[in-house]
């Protein structure tokens, strides 16, 4: 029960970001169909959904102000956690439904072609069908719950880290995969770690089974499933700062 | 079992011990006082209890059921801290409202008055508030909540004389009314012996006291009058302290008072607690 009113407090709580959030989008969508029929030249639109995962990455981040509020009132930290994903997974669901409807609205004006389409589109031969958009749908919705999830992860790890720990993940990881790995790599494998990792990608992204989707669905729900165990790792020992 | 009690509780920082074999019972419907220097470990106690830190080890019961990740057990419980864990940019009356969903026996009407009679503007957002006015909101979510156990960290942190006042004639309103368990961290000593029951001294980390507050002071005596007959009544006795004023002195002593053997001129009262407790605590 008391999950329950949790979960119901953070849909309350991202209610009113997420109406700001889809009145930008409407207000974009709008001069976009504005500007694309104004000039003779064929402009090509795609990837609002690309906003709509920062836009969940970014609830995924906020982390110190609920678990403050819900420890405030009682929640344990499994509870906590446990209203994080009830929460997202309804966010995500309606945000996955109205990024594919705006999709398809967009693309009576315009030629626009949604992430979806952009990364499975040879899988397709119409231009929208109803297996397309539930596909679409049921990726936007892995994606963006996976996306969140990671957010929770960092944001879970940099409010456990302290400040010392904080500098050396925020400058060791990017240093790591951007000049440690490719040295290593290029020096001693010949490139086979950057191509095997690619290779690891195409497949969990579903490009290697002829641009399928449930591929990269399965990947989603796997990568959610393991960041959301390290995420809940982190919080169940958290504790409140003063 | 009903009450909250702790067993073999300890808290460490590193290599600070922090509470050190805590073994305390809480009883129900009984205002305590917990008392103790800065850095004693009050604090710690109480956040420990309110799920907020773990115990290096040792456990925390709660009518029975340990209070740790204990949905059920943290249910029972209302902690209001020195800091501040409301969503800043939330307003108060959002603030009840989602109380009221937490702890469903909260008494919205009951808060509304009380934000009345305080001058808290419920339309105002967490960050307008001043250090007071925060403690008001905390202070009337903990009186309006209606669970069984209310922890209070320094309830009065930045409130005016009026307001502490006024504060302490609501808390013992509310107990009358609708008894449960006030555990009451401060330092303003003098202001809160008239309202506990119990008094819980913590020193260093480790319990020094814990008895009735009539016991305690019982255990011990004041006397004024002239300097020179204090002084010649108070050589063979357990001072405690002495305060002056001009021709006049007030003296606090550990023991009995044997009436008979008081001389003429000198008052007997009751034993100071703030000066118990700074003696206790040197």
């Amino acid at each position: 029960m008391l999950t329950n009113t949790a979960v119901k407090y953070r849909l309350w709580e991202n209610r009113k970001a997420l109406i700001i959030f889809y009145l930008i989008i409407y207000l974009v969508m709008i001069a976009s169909i504005i500007a694309v029929s104004s000039v003779n030249e064929v402009i090509t639109l795609n990837g609002l959904e690309f906003a709509s995962m920062i836009f969940i990455f970014i609830v995924g981040l906020e982390f110190s102000e609920p678990f403050q509020m819900l420890l405030q009132n009682g929640c344990s930290r499994k509870t906590i956690f446990l209203s994080f994903v009830y929460s997202i997974i309804p966010i995500a669901t309606v945000m996955a439904l109205i990024d594919g409807l705006n999709g398809i609205l967009m693309n009576q004006f315009t030629n626009y072609e949604n992430m979806f389409l952009q990364f499975y589109g040879p899988r397709f031969t119409e231009a929208v069908g109803v297996m397309q958009f539930i596909e679409g749908f049921l990726w936007s919705l892995t994606a963006y719950t996976m996306v969140a999830i990671i957010g929770l992860f960092i944001t879970a790890l940099y409010y456990r880290m302290n400040k010392q720990m904080k500098w050396i993940v925020s400058i060791g990881v990017p240093a790591f995969f951007m000049i440690v790995l490719p040295l290593i790599d290029t020096s001693f494998f010949n490139g086979a770690i950057i191509e095997g990792i690619g290779k690891v990608l195409d497949f969990a992204w579903g490009y290697q089974n002829g641009y399928n989707p449930y591929f990269s669905m399965i990947s989603c729900i796997l990568f959610s499933v393991i960041f959301g165990s390290l995420a809940y790792s982190l919080i169940r020992r958290a504790v409140v700062r003063d | 079992m009903k009450g909250i009690e702790t067993q073999n509780l300890n808290k460490t920082y590193g290599e600070v011990c922090a509470l050190q074999d805590i073994n305390l019972k809480f009883e129900n419907e009984k205002i305590y006082g917990l008392l103790g220097r800065n850095g004693a470990g009050k604090t710690t106690l109480l956040n420990l209890i309110s799920n907020r830190i773990f115990p290096s080890s040792g456990e925390v019961q709660v009518d029975g059921e340990t209070a740790l990740e204990n949905d059920n057990a943290q249910r029972k419980i209302y902690m209001m801290g020195e800091k501040n864990y409301y969503p800043q940019g939330m307003k108060i009356r959002q603030i009840f409202k989602w109380t009221q969903e937490f702890y469903p026996s909260f008494d919205m009407d009951y808060a509304l008055n009380l934000a009345e009679e305080f001058g808290l503007d419920i339309t105002k957002r967490v960050k307008a508030l001043s250090t007071g006015y925060a403690s008001i909101l905390k202070l009337i979510i903990a009186l309006s909540v209606n669970i069984p156990y209310v922890l209070l960290d320094e309830p009065v942190l930045g409130l005016d004389a009026n307001h502490r006042q006024l504060f302490y004639e609501t808390l013992l309103r509310n107990y009358d009314e609708q008894p449960k368990t006030f555990v009451i961290s401060t330092h303003l000593i003098d202001e809160v012996a008239n309202v506990i029951e119990d008094i819980i001294i913590i020193d260093q980390g480790k319990i020094l006291k814990n008895q009735p507050c009539e016991e305690l002071l019982s255990q011990g005596y004041t006397v004024s009058g002239n300097v020179a007959t204090i002084d010649s009544y108070i050589a063979d006795k357990e001072v405690i302290g002495c305060d002056s004023l001009g021709g006049l002195k007030t003296a606090y002593i550990l023991g009995t008072v044997n009436k008979g053997q008081l001389p003429a001129g000198l008052e007997v009262s009751k034993l100071d607690l703030q000066k118990l407790f700074i003696q206790l605590t040197k």
